[in-house]
């Protein structure tokens, strides 16, 4: 019960961040990379609500348009690494045989390199940016998935219940649609949302270390480490973004509660 | 069981090998040529074409791929050598040596941290009948994981470094620099073990063979330790062990934000430099790492689950 509650509570707060980030020009009429320098500093006020930066940025509006870049990355890296997973491991397991023994091999190597300093790799490789950090952190990911997807299937397929079925006569079609498919969908949503909230976190990670976006435009990540000089006298520039990127992390986990069965 | 765990090695062995043909074709795939940057290192003009041409020619540049991988590779096998840094001219393998220790210390510290505050935090909301208690330990798990570690570490900086100047925030050379970084890494790793622990417990603990050893009337303690913890240890060890895996190959975030010479940074850096030999010798060495730990993995689970021979006996682990 109160399960149901807690993650029905987050799933709405979340979709509520989810749109303002979306259509931030519902939320304010400030531009966020407009420079002001006579209001530079202002602390949060009803104009401002959540203050200015150094140059007089409106933070508020900032934190939304970041919000686009980082939630709507970390979405492109979640949907992108499960639906890889998900493809490769049904090929895997239809297949069978030799080449499922050979697909579950090549994850097993790519487990074995660790997932951040592959994805340094991978952007330097490709060119520095944004779309760069978001190919290859959805590269580094799928495989972890896909393995945990592979082993889902196996052990449906083994599962008493499918050998019942099969021993009634069900078709193919019938176990995959009515047994495989509604298993497996739960077990996607959760990996998608598990991957969405790790990549905020990686994402923001790697743009706080200056890998990903270009200056000047916002990303909750590199307006944390834009902050860092102004921590002394305006903590609020830090703070707001910080609380950003736990929420939404939070909120994403809490979400998954409503799938966890009781 | 012996032949199974040396047939584990030689696998591991081989994904050794593949990783390095990965790495090897992929530092090649690098935009920049690395032979200009090698000329054009400590000079304050442009290097003439003939200096970049020997250069060049020198380190193999001008060779094809395959020969180029077969020299490297005859070299790391028969010699053990990994050949040099083009960036400080020195070996690889003492470059690497040179930066894995404090890079192993901040990990193993991190992970026999993060185990003493998870493991009793994660078994009691496992195994606990009260509601309250669980609820607060996994809201306090979630939170903890939620906070991205570049925060936590500038906040830390700002905080017992800057403001109180109780603590140093650049370097490794004592043990007072090791505090802020492992306490950084700690909160975010061990809500995540937390949550991990927790639901391998409850799992074990649900099932109708514990609720007969309950009902049987045998002592609470008993069916903790040993009937639900010791076949929870499987899909915890897994998970903990690569998350050591992930420790232990250099935080560079970490390593980073407090100025480390770590393992983690001396890749980035090398990246930046098209360092190639260094490169590859941190794959090899992290992909050696995990390969180990693969192993470890698969041996515990034979140690904890006899039935697991017969498994693997047929090729297949999962």
């Amino acid at each position: 019960m109160t399960r149901t509650i807690i993650g029905a509570l987050s799933l709405a707060l979340l979709a509520v961040i989810l749109l303002a980030c979306a259509f931030p020009g519902l939320f304010t009429n400030y531009e966020p990379n407009a420079i002001n320098f006579a209001e530079k500093f202002s602390q949060p006020n009803r104009i401002h609500l959540m203050g200015t930066d150094e140059l007089g940025r409106d933070l508020f509006t900032r934190l939304l348009f970041g919000g686009r870049v980082t939630i709507g990355s970390s979405l492109v890296i979640a949907g992108g690494s499960t639906l890889i997973a998900a493809i490769w491991a049904a090929v895997s397991a239809y297949l069978g045989g030799i080449w499922d023994e050979l697909m579950t091999r090549i994850v097993d190597i790519l487990m074995i390199i660790p997932a951040l300093l592959f994805a340094l790799l991978l952007i330097s490789i490709l060119e520095p940016g944004m779309r760069s950090l978001v190919i290859a952190l959805a590269i580094v990911r799928w495989p972890g998935y896909a393995r945990i997807l592979r082993g889902q299937v196996y052990s449906l397929l083994s599962a008493e219940y499918l050998v019942a079925a099969k021993a009634l006569g069900a078709k193919p079609v019938h176990i995959i649609r009515r047994h495989i498919i509604p298993n497996i969908t739960m077990l996607i949503i959760t990996l998608f949302g598990l991957s969405f909230a790790s990549g905020i976190l990686s994402i923001s990670s790697l743009s706080f270390l200056g890998f990903g976006v270009q200056l000047p435009h916002p990303e909750w990540g590199a307006m944390i480490n834009a902050a860092r000089p102004f921590l002394q006298t305006r903590p609020y520039l830090m703070i707001f973004p910080g609380l950003a990127i736990i929420v939404t992390v939070l909120l994403a986990n809490l979400s998954l509660r409503l799938l966890e069965p009781s | 069981m012996l032949q199974i765990i040396i047939r584990k090695v030689i696998l591991g062995l081989f994904y050794l090998f593949v990783i390095s043909v990965v790495a090897f074709v992929m530092v090649r795939q690098m935009p920049g040529d690395p032979a200009v940057l090698i000329a054009n290192q400590d000079r304050e003009t442009e290097a003439p074409p003939e200096l970049v041409e020997r250069i060049r020619h020198e380190y193999g540049f001008d060779r094809g791929m395959v020969e180029q991988y077969r020299c490297w590779l005859q070299r790391v096998i028969f010699d053990g050598d990994l050949g040099y840094s083009t960036r400080t001219k020195r070996p690889v393998l003492a470059e690497i040596q040179s930066s894995l220790p404090a890079s192993l210390r901040l990990g193993l510290i991190t992970f026999g941290l993060t185990l003493i505050i998870s493991f009793p935090l994660g078994l009691l909301a496992g195994v606990t009948n009260n509601k309250i208690l669980d609820l607060w330990i996994q809201s306090m798990a979630w939170i903890n994981y939620s906070v991205p570690v570049f925060l936590l570490a500038v906040l830390l900086i700002w905080f017992f470094a800057v403001d109180l100047r109780l603590l140093p925030a650049i370097g490794h050379e004592t043990g007072r620099h090791y505090v802020l970084p492992v306490a950084a890494l700690s909160v975010h790793l061990s809500g995540w073990t937390t949550q991990v622990i927790r639901t391998s417990i409850r799992e074990i603990s649900e099932k109708p063979y514990i609720q007969f050893a309950h009902a049987k009337g045998l002592k609470q303690i008993r069916v903790i330790l040993i009937h639900t913890l010791k076949p929870a240890l499987f899909p915890i060890s897994t998970a903990l062990l690569i998350q050591l895996g992930n420790l232990v190959s250099g935080s560079f975030i970490i390593e980073t934000i407090f100025a480390w010479n770590g393992i983690g940074r001396l890749l980035v850096d090398s990246i930046m430099a098209r360092d190639f030999p260094i490169i590859q010798g941190i794959l090899l060495y992290t992909g050696g790492i995990f390969a180990l730990i693969n192993i470890l993995i698969d041996s515990l689970y034979l140690f904890l689950d006899p039935t697991t021979v017969e498994k693997m006996g047929r090729g297949r682990t999962s």
